[in-house]
């Protein structure tokens, strides 16, 4: 081996040369390396905090519970229960403490192993929702064997509650819905923090007053390590006995949030009026609504067959399913979407508009000889001997058709039109539920821009009776005749209490005597001799009213369904001056209208009995308005988490309940 | 002959900076797995950095020119025992680097053929006929050490087959490599990277390359190591946040906080205060290495000590970088910090040729 040593001198340059440039370079290297750290731990500091706080802090959501709802006597028509749920840790739990586990909650063990697997989060510490709504009894047992149950824990969700489970109001209540993955994605419910499983309203009040039922959820932070584990007590004592983690904790809890109830809301229904509205249907389908004429408010919103709310919330898919596709539509709301001929009933707005125009006069006389012939065609009264000479008030007593149909061709079309929407037929009530409908009031414009057709007089004479092409809903149908007994005021109907609006009722100046005509014609209808709806007199008490029916037979026998029966309408009110109630009753199948006068009835004398027994006038009208909050302090929070124990300054200034 | 091997002797500036280094490894290793399968880490750490100081001090007791009279026969070695690895070798983390050694060791031999390349490069160094580094010599070197590279590329190992490349750069470049050489094998590395890229490299290889170059695309997958180790970096501030208290470390947001994190594990921990206090020990070191090459009585001494200096150096940059995001994911450990015991035995004997080197520089 030669190792040469002597270094000539343009070696030993070279040399000095080169180490000199590689000297250079290494702090080259480490000025780069402090200047980078430098960046990340002081120029970037608060950003990489917020990133490690965010690393290690899990956000739980605490579900606020919805508001609750009441009749106006403050009955309870809805609120809330516990639901108990079981949630296991993949990573903690144990083969026995699954066996376990399933034999409390009468399941395969290998069903809850799979539940377990196929939802497994990203880590096996994050736990995972096994067993949702088990009985009280289950959790006592599961909470009893807590011990020999790792990785087991519960956790209560609050979840909607119906009473008067026969579904007596679930017309009016609605139900609710899982949000959607599309409702997520939408703006509407993104921007005001709808998560994965919020339940949203989805029909009835329930939907009309989710914002303000709905509440605000709460939110806890735990603090979690890289796999998702949770500190709990138990595993900090174990690990940890450095205060810092306490101290880390806490400021957790401090950023925690309580979670803001919704408010309830106090309806304008009165339970004992729905009872009695429900009673009377019977198994029949149809509808019942009645209404306050001097204030709008609904007593009563009933349509048959009815459907079990809590089928959408805790009910299977099956059970869903069965609501949704049943023939008999349950989920329809026949008193605000069921579009029918107002039949009769529709002479006492003939009657009105009549007067008010002057086409006839009280003392106005028209001879029935049982038909009405129109150029070439007949048409027939429903007494086919004919009533003889009848007057405005007669003819509504005896529902006699040929005085209407003069009234009709006399007052022409437009003139119908027009008085029918002075009632509010042919546009939506404004009641505050969703999907209503708005009927059709025809006209010789409508006719034109729908069938670009003339308008033939003729058709005006079945109009005039309550038929042809006229469709009104029950609610519109009760609004319309209760603004005309009143007066001529028509309210805004509505279910949630509300401050009186007189600027939103819709007023016609009437003439008191016209409607004392009318009303007197319909007093007669319950109450003379000849009158049609006999069945709806109620002693000691003015029950006025009028019968009507729906001629759905001559329409569907076409289509080959002449079974069915003719549908029958009757609407009364109480009491002659300035009625307190009006109520309309749609009876499907009921072929006539006295068939239906009975509901009316019940519902009426329901009223009164309950009226005099309480002598002072209903809480309603003394007692703020609208929606009150509900005092935080009766409502027992879901087991808040150990965490929010002493959580004491919510965080983000959001007010929390004391 | 003894004369000149005394303790006094021994370059104890250096001995107490690799001390510093080895103690503050210590103390993060023990804070940042005292909760973890590898509490046990800290004090089998402790044992190899004793065990580290035993053998440098062996490692000057032979002259270093009777082990560079050894090197075809160290070389030989090495090419076997890396074949041996293919035989004998134990899979983990997807290769195969450890030989299982009596008494539940696990023997990386990548680690030590560190040692035969540096002694490899110096000792042909020192033969050169020319005044300079020729072409041809640069060949043959290269494909000297290309081979053992070439098998630990295989294991597959990048990261370690990469380290035997500094000490063959200085080497060649303080041999007087030409300039206009330098440049044609930077142009040269130029048009071989897209080849390896697509021949070469695996995929797990590449997926890291990838995630180094934007961690924010996959930040569960491969980008996580990066960005878990920035904000552990990031959020460590000025101060840090203390022994044991760094969320990041504790809470195992940190991947492998012993050995190739360890730095992130410490920023955090000990903020840039301890980072400027690290660095600054390593430019301590490296000064106190070329000051032994400098003083080296043949070239030989010198191209050992660069040798060393280069690998130290890279190992540094590479490791600190990755840290910061600044270098890919190679699995380069932090020498004399991260725990293990082949890479810290390994830098013990480098240290101790240094040694090696500055006690006979008063012979000749």
């Amino acid at each position: 081996m030669t190792v040469r040593d002597d270094l000539s001198e343009v070696e030993r340059e070279l040399v000095r040369e080169r180490l000199n440039l590689w000297l250079v370079g290494v702090g080259g290297i480490v000025a780069l390396l402090l200047m980078r750290f430098w960046i990340l731990q002081v120029v970037q500091f608060e950003t990489w905090t917020f990133f490690a706080r965010d690393n290690q802090v899990r956000k739980v959501v605490v579900p606020a519970m919805r508001g609750n709802i009441f009749d106006r006597n403050h009955q309870l028509l809805a609120d809330w229960r516990q639901s108990y749920n079981v949630t296991v840790v993949p990573g903690d739990v144990t083969d026995e403490a699954l066996f376990r586990l399933a034999e409390i909650l009468g399941m395969v063990p290998e069903d809850l192993r799979w539940r377990m697997l196929k939802n497994q989060a990203w880590s096996r510490f994050v736990p995972v929702l096994v067993a949702e709504d088990i009985s009280w009894e289950e959790l006592a047992r599961v909470e009893e064997n807590r011990l020999s149950l790792p990785g087991v824990d519960t956790e209560i969700r609050p979840v909607r509650k119906y009473y008067r489970d026969s579904g007596l109001f679930s017309h009016v209540l609605g139900y609710l819905g899982e949000i959607t993955r599309e409702e997520l994605d939408d703006e509407k419910y993104k921007s005001r923090g709808y998560r994965m499983g919020d339940w949203v309203g989805r029909a009835g009040v329930e939907r009309m007053l989710e914002d303000k039922l709905r509440g605000q959820d709460g939110v806890s932070f735990r603090l979690v390590d890289a796999r998702g584990r949770q500190f709990s007590a138990d595993y900090l004592g174990e690990r940890f006995e450095s205060a810092i983690y306490h101290d880390k904790i806490r400021e957790l809890e401090e950023m925690s949030r309580m979670p803001r109830p919704g408010y309830s809301a106090v309806l304008t229904l009165d339970l004992r009026l729905q009872a009695a509205a429900a009673r009377e249907m019977g198994d029949h389908f149809g509808s019942v609504v009645a209404v306050d004429p001097h204030t709008g408010e609904i007593l009563a919103l009933y349509s048959a067959p009815v459907y079990d709310p809590a089928v959408f919330i805790g009910g299977d898919k099956a059970e869903r399913r069965a609501a949704l596709e049943n023939p008999d539509k349950p989920l329809y709301n026949r008193a605000i979407q069921g579009i029918y001929p107002p039949g009769s009933i529709y002479k006492i707005i003939m009657a009105a508009a009549g007067l008010e125009t002057g086409t006839i006069t009280p003392k106005t006389r028209v001879s029935c000889g049982g038909s009405f012939t129109f150029g070439k065609v007949r048409f027939g009264c429903w007494k086919h001997s004919g009533h003889g000479a009848m007057t405005v008030e007669t003819a509504i007593m005896q529902s006699c058709d040929v005085f209407f149909y003069n009234v009709g061709n006399r007052l022409g079309i437009d003139k119908l039109a027009e008085y029918s929407k002075m009632c509010g037929l042919g546009e939506k009530s404004g009641i505050d539920l969703p999907h209503e409908k708005e009927g059709l009031v025809p006209s010789q414009e409508w006719k034109m821009r729908t069938f670009r057709q003339k308008w033939y007089a003729g058709e005006t004479i079945s109009v005039a009776i309550g038929q042809g092409a006229l469709t009104v809903t029950p609610l519109q149908l009760a609004r319309a005749i209760g603004g005309i007994a009143s007066g001529g005021v028509w309210h805004r109907p509505h279910l949630v209490r509300e401050r009186r609006d007189p600027e939103r009722a819709r007023r016609a100046e009437l003439n008191l005597d016209n409607v004392n005509k009318v009303v007197y014609g319909m007093w007669g209808v319950v109450n003379e001799g000849g009158g049609t709806g006999g069945r709806a007199r109620l002693v000691g008490f003015d029950v006025c009213g009028k019968t009507g029916t729906a001629q759905v037979a001559s329409l569907e026998a076409a289509k080959g369904r002449s079974h069915l029966k003719d549908n029958a309408w009757f609407i009364g009110f109480a009491p002659k001056q300035s009625p307190e109630i009006v109520v309309v009753a749609y009876w499907e199948g009921g072929e006539h209208g006295y068939a239906a006068a009975p509901v009316v009835r019940d519902v009426i004398k329901a009223y009164f009995d309950k009226k005099a027994r309480n002598a002072q006038p209903p809480p309603v009208l003394a007692r703020p308005p609208v929606l009150l909050p509900k005092p935080a302090a009766d409502i027992p929070a879901p087991a808040p988490p150990a965490v929010l124990r002493e959580a004491s300054t919510p965080a983000g200034g959001i007010q929390r309940e004391p | 002959m003894a004369s000149y091997r005394t303790l006094r002797d021994l370059d104890w500036p250096l001995l107490t900076i690799t001390l510093a280094l080895c103690s503050l490894g210590v103390l993060q290793v023990y804070s940042a797995t005292r909760d973890t399968v590898w509490r046990d880490a800290w004090w089998k750490q402790i044992i190899y950095v004793v065990a580290g100081f035993i053998v440098l001090w062996l490692t000057t007791k032979i002259d270093y020119h009777a082990v560079l009279s050894q090197v075809p026969a160290l070389y030989g070695l090495s090419i076997a025992g890396l074949i041996a690895v293919y035989v004998f070798g134990v899979m983990a983390f997807g290769s195969r680097r450890w030989i299982p050694m009596p008494g539940g060791f696990h023997l990386q031999v990548s680690e030590f053929v560190k040692l035969v390349i540096i002694l490899l490069v110096a000792r042909y160094l020192t033969e050169l006929k020319s005044e300079r580094v020729e072409a041809r010599d640069l060949l043959i070197l290269g494909g000297l050490v290309g081979f053992p590279m070439l098998l630990v590329m295989k294991q597959p190992d990048l990261g370690t087959a990469l380290t035997y490349a500094p000490a063959l750069a200085v080497g060649v470049f303080l041999a007087g490599l030409r300039w206009q050489y330098i440049v044609a094998i930077v142009v040269l590395c130029a048009l071989v990277v897209p080849l390896a890229w697509h021949f070469v490299l695996k995929d797990y290889q590449k997926e890291r390359l990838i995630s180094f170059a934007d961690p924010d695309r996959d930040p569960r997958g491969s980008g996580y190591q990066v960005i878990q180790s920035q904000i552990a970096v990031g959020s460590g501030g000025v101060w840090g946040k203390g022994v044991t208290r760094g969320y990041q470390t504790q809470l195992r947001f940190l991947p492998v906080p012993h050995t190739d994190f360890i730095f992130s594990a410490f920023a955090e921990e000990h903020g840039f205060v301890g980072v400027v206090v690290v660095l600054g020990l390593y430019f301590l070191l490296l000064m106190q290495i070329v000051q032994n090459a400098q003083a080296a009585p043949d070239r030989a001494g010198m191209f050992i000590c660069m040798g060393v200096a280069a690998l130290l150096l890279f190992h540094v940059l590479v490791n600190a970088g990755m840290v910061v995001g600044r270098m890919p994911v190679t699995g380069i450990p932090l020498p004399l910090m991260s725990a293990g015991g082949s890479n810290t035995l390994s830098m013990f004997m480098m240290l101790g040729l240094v040694n090696n080197v500055r006690l006979r520089r008063f012979v000749s």
